[in-house]
């Protein structure tokens, strides 16, 4: 991939910082051959998508026969509708829990979690092969994968992966192509 | 642009999507919440008019209650009169109760006359299980005025929504 076809970021907003490099994991992991899996998107995006048809089929019942007749079932609609979200926030929270990479090759289930400290210019890792369950974090500054123009560097930091992953049993591909 | 479009990219256009609805559908849902709650089809009123001065002034926004079955003589209520879309906020001035129901006759505290004039024709009482929307528990003055002003300019509404889209579209907090 060449340098135009990356996004510029704002080396001031650690936000935007950590989710170009989340984004770039993924297709480091993908050039590595691992298949992403994408249940916890999936049961989150369910979730949602089901808590907004509720309020939908509520909001046009109640449109259609009046408030009155539509009561009873519209309790009953906003306490699911609230319900749904309560669920898709907690896996959020404590599920997905920062995960922005899960992935298999081999018989290795590698997942990625990531985290940026909101004052302070790095990017934490963990990595855990799910496989064996050993777990490792590391950090590294933007500083050293983003250039001065705001444009992410993709060599240090794929052979900083590369260490990261081999570290916790995971696989690579052995040469690059270039 | 298709197998592209399926697996990350689906799923992070899918995410954003979602953020969009939820932030409608988490304000509609509160709304309707109040309103089961509080019994009322509008439990949040505006005060649109300068009738019921110097108790309320236009701008106010007013919080009902419905769930008493009776309401007083010296009550502020809100209520909808058929063929007119716009509830009105008067006080109560006199009322006729049944074990069956209660007739209420309102009067704006800064108008002259009773609501008579107001009601449908040849009607000279309010029915306060049919007509009236709730009773005034509590109000803040002045914070109306946006929806004053969201409601009497259309152009303020779409700016507003199209607004909030776009923050929930572009934003990755």
């Amino acid at each position: 991939m060449t340098k135009s076809e990356r996004n510029k970021v704002n080396l001031h907003a650690i936000t935007d910082l950590k989710n170009a490099t989340d984004d770039e994991i993924s297709k480091y992991m993908s050039n590595q051959g691992y298949i992403q899996s994408f249940t916890l998107t999936d049961v989150r995006l369910s979730l949602g998508f089901a808590s907004v048809i509720v309020a939908a089929v509520a909001s046009y019942y109640d449109y259609k026969v009046g408030f009155e007749a539509a009561k009873k079932y519209t309790a009953i609609a906003v306490g699911a509708y609230f319900l749904l979200n309560a669920l898709m926030t907690l896996w959020v929270w404590k599920v997905e829990a920062g995960i922005v990479y899960q992935g298999i090759k081999g018989g290795v289930k590698i997942s990625l979690r990531s985290h940026a400290q909101k004052y302070e210019a790095s990017y934490e890792l963990k990595v855990k092969n799910a496989t064996t369950q050993t777990e490792k974090e590391v950090k590294k500054d933007f500083n050293e994968f983003f250039d001065e123009a705001g444009y992410l560097v993709p060599e240090p930091l794929e052979k900083w992966l590369d260490e990261a992953v081999l570290s916790v049993g995971g696989l690579i591909k052995e040469q690059k192509s270039k | 642009m298709l197998p592209q479009l399926s697996g990350l990219q689906l799923r992070q256009t899918l995410s954003q999507a979602l953020n969009f609805c939820l932030v409608l559908t988490t304000a509609y849902m509160f709304w309707k919440g109040l309103s089961v709650v509080c019994d009322s089809p509008s439990p949040i009123v505006v005060v649109l008019s300068g009738s019921m001065e110097p108790a309320f002034q236009r701008g106010d926004i007013l919080f009902l209650w419905n769930r008493d079955s009776r309401v007083k003589v010296g009550d502020i209520v809100v209520y909808n009169v058929k063929g007119r879309d716009i509830p009105i906020v008067h006080r109560v001035v006199r009322n006729h109760v049944s074990q069956k129901k209660q007739l209420l006759l309102t009067k704006g505290d800064n108008n002259a006359m009773d609501d008579v004039d107001l009601y449908a024709y040849r009607q000279y009482y309010l029915d306060r299980n049919s007509e009236v929307v709730g009773a005034v528990k509590g109000y803040i003055p002045l914070v109306g005025y946006v929806t004053i002003l969201l409601s009497e300019n259309v152009w303020a509404k779409y700016a507003l929504l199209g607004g909030m889209g776009l923050l929930a579209m572009v934003q990755r907090e």
